[in-house]
């Protein structure tokens, strides 16, 4: 589903857990994509189809999923990250991810090209999608979140959902530096919150009150 | 039949005195079981710094004559071994070791080598890695991708790990070299006592 410019929101719709998937459709040199949080090969525990259902999503809206040049990781946990090895394989596409997930991503099996970290991240020759990469940990330590300033996007991860937030419980949780970290966030020019889940939700917050209002909530009923 | 009855220990050493007499050669390959993990023990603590130079002195010197020599000579073998061209604090490591036991002028000239030997690895691995680097983000450009937020990763790099392998084929063996001079040298100075 295209939702602003060259980015589709492919949207978790299986019962099984997996993340919500995201594309800039070629952006990059000879029309390649950029994947953010490709999500789980196959789900683990009901193995749904995730990598093969983005393919197919992608193919109905006319993007070659062959044609991935790289593919940008919030973060390490499996149910956003596991298909990035299958298509760094068979695409070549390069992965990114922070520095502090990389030890992490690696144990799992995973091969880091790019370390991201908070600056600017350009995408594209002539007219570059250009991106502000936040470091936003909390939810995991070396989390990131993506913003495109032009369009008010937010690529959230696992930082914030709709009335809830990541949770903190998992190895390198922080509720401090969650708490920092959405704090930070709100501040941003906000129209669209891309969150990593569906939860009880699209997983897509959107219009500047929406997102105001859901970032008064969390900061007011769920902030600690 | 005749003759007293034997006791058991009569027995044994009966037993015993026709087993046949063991060379010196044997000995020595014996004690060097025995003392030659002790010398390679102290050398691994000594290497993982949980024995300070200062303390090395009183561990050798648990072992006197013979054995002393084993346990010193396994001691520096494990020193030599750790030198190694990509493991700087190994090998800075190892020359203390090896320093705290020997110090002579033949010492001296072969450690100079071989600081040349890292040093002229060392410079040429950072010019490399730093063409490397550039070449790399050149590409990364091109394909469109760039900024601040972005550090290429180039342990991941197939092109960064050619020129390493490339880089360590060539000093590889210059440093074996100076390693087998160092054994030889160290092994001559310990069986002189």
């Amino acid at each position: 589903m295209r939702l602003v410019g060259d980015l589709f929101a492919y949207v978790w719709s299986g019962r099984d857990n997996n993340c919500n998937r995201y594309v800039l459709a070629g952006v990059l040199k000879g029309d390649r994509h950029v994947v953010i949080d490709p999500g789980h090969v196959t789900t683990p525990a009901l193995r749904e189809e995730g990598l093969q259902g983005l393919r197919d999503e992608m193919e109905s809206d006319g993007i070659d999923p062959d044609a991935i040049g790289l593919v940008l990781l919030t973060h390490c946990h499996p149910d956003h990250s596991e298909a990035a090895s299958v298509i760094r394989e068979e695409t070549g596409a390069l992965v990114a991810i922070h520095e502090v997930e990389a030890g992490i991503y690696s144990q799992l099996g995973g091969k880091v090209d790019l370390f991201l970290g908070e600056g600017n991240l350009d995408l594209g020759t002539e007219s570059p999608v250009q991106l502000t990469v936040f470091h936003s940990p909390g939810h995991s330590p070396g989390h990131t979140t993506l913003y495109w300033p032009r369009e008010r996007v937010l690529i959230a991860g696992d930082l914030i959902f709709y009335r809830s937030t990541g949770r903190v419980d998992l190895p390198g949780g922080n509720p401090e530096a969650l708490r920092d970290s959405i704090a930070r966030l709100s501040r941003l020019e906000i129209e669209y919150v891309l969150c990593g889940h569906p939860y009880g939700h699209s997983g897509i917050i959107e219009g500047g009150d929406e997102v105001r209002r859901n970032f008064e909530f969390l900061q007011t009923h769920l902030l600690f | 039949m005749s003759g007293k009855i034997k006791s058991t220990l009569e027995l044994a050493m009966e037993k015993a005195a026709k087993l046949p007499r063991l060379t010196k050669e044997e000995i020595r390959q014996q004690q060097e079981k025995e003392y030659g993990p002790r010398g390679r023990a102290i050398a691994g603590r000594f290497l993982a710094g949980d024995l300070a130079e200062e303390e090395l002195e009183t561990e050798l010197s648990r072992y006197q004559d013979e054995q002393g020599e084993i346990v010193r000579s396994a001691f520096l073998a494990s020193m030599c071994q750790a030198v190694e061209i990509e493991d700087s604090e190994a090998t800075a490591r190892a020359r203390e070791g090896i320093g705290a036991l020997v110090r002579d002028d033949q010492l001296e000239e072969t450690f100079g080598r071989l600081s040349g030997i890292l040093r002229d690895y060392q410079e040429l691995w950072q010019r490399e890695f730093a063409s490397t680097e550039e070449a790399e983000a050149v590409a990364l450009r091109e394909l469109g991708v760039s900024g601040s937020a972005i550090r290429i990763n180039l342990e991941q790099s197939e092109g960064w790990r050619a020129r390493r392998s490339a880089l360590l084929e060539e000093f590889r063996p210059k440093l074996d070299g100076i390693k087998g001079e160092l054994s030889d040298h160290l092994r001559r100075v310990i069986s002189s006592g």
